[in-house]
């Protein structure tokens, strides 16, 4: 009897360890599916290119690229997370990935990253 | 712990990986937004201040593909080889459309009603022509399925 009841609390303790182990392996998936860099790279990507795209000659834009560059692996440069290169705007956060989306406005966009005394800011002069 | 609790364990693994396999492998699909970006940029370009610039019109009624030139624009993409956009442009009965190689398929699939087609963007409006008004009809359509479809 006393046997018994001992192996019902082993038996349940286990269950519930194995249970815990299972739903935070599940939740460590999900959280790195959903950050993972790629889908920040396509997003970032296509926000800019429709931004260029909507935004008149002589528009400067400066963003805040903080949260970007704390996703970068150390392999990349800050000035080459974003690029524009002819009619493409380039989100770059690891070594061997990359997005390019394009944008449609016949415009000549200058890219700089600088460093700034409120975080490190993408600053695109559209003209 | 039972066969059948490592069956339902294994059962709602698969499914909730599945599913969010699924939802964040989907690419993000711009092309609304980018067909309602394109139809305003033509709305500026064919007005002034407010009013309709027939000088600009008239240069788009010669020859619709001039629109690129016309209007400030630059269809070339370096991910692919075809033109991944097609404008309609209707003004008083009066149609043009920029189709470079495109041979009107855009249009034809404009109410497929799926993402593995091009999006079309409908925009109706009236501007001011000295004392009249004009409607003006324009029709954007932006394929890009590959980057924006899986």
């Amino acid at each position: 009897m006393k046997n018994k009841k001992g192996n019902i609390l082993t038996e349940n303790i286990v269950f519930i360890l194995l249970t815990l182990i299972f739903i935070s392996m599940l939740f460590t998936f999900i959280t790195n599916m959903s950050s993972s860099t790629h889908l920040i790279e396509e997003a970032t990507a296509k926000e800019l290119a429709l931004v260029i795209s909507s935004a008149r000659p002589g528009t400067e834009i400066q963003m805040n690229i903080d949260w970007l560059l704390d996703k970068k692996q150390e392999a990349v440069e800050d000035t080459e997370v974003i690029k524009i290169e002819d009619n493409d705007v380039i989100v770059k956060l690891g070594y061997n990935s990359e997005y390019r989306y394009g944008f449609f406005s016949d415009v000549n966009v200058d890219s700089s990253i600088q460093k700034q005394t409120g975080g490190t800011y993408l600053l695109l002069d559209i003209n | 712990m039972s066969f059948y609790w490592i069956i339902i364990f294994v059962i709602i693994s698969v499914g909730i990986v599945s599913a969010t396999i699924l939802f964040f492998g989907d690419p993000y699909d711009a092309r609304g937004v980018e067909a309602r970006i394109l139809s305003d940029k033509i709305v500026d370009c064919l007005t002034d201040g407010g009013e309709f610039d027939g000088q600009i019109w008239a240069s788009l009624e010669e020859d619709g593909n001039n629109l690129q030139e016309v209007c400030n624009l630059n269809f070339q993409d370096s991910s692919y080889e075809k033109n991944q956009f097609y404008v309609e442009i209707e003004i008083d009965g009066r149609k043009v459309e920029y189709d470079v190689g495109n041979s009107g398929g855009f249009k034809a699939t404009c109410d497929a009603g799926t993402r593995n087609y091009p999006i079309c963007y409908k925009e109706k409006l009236f501007v001011l022509n000295g004392n009249t008004h004009l409607l003006i009809e324009i029709l954007t359509s932006v394929r890009k399925i590959e980057q924006n479809v899986q």
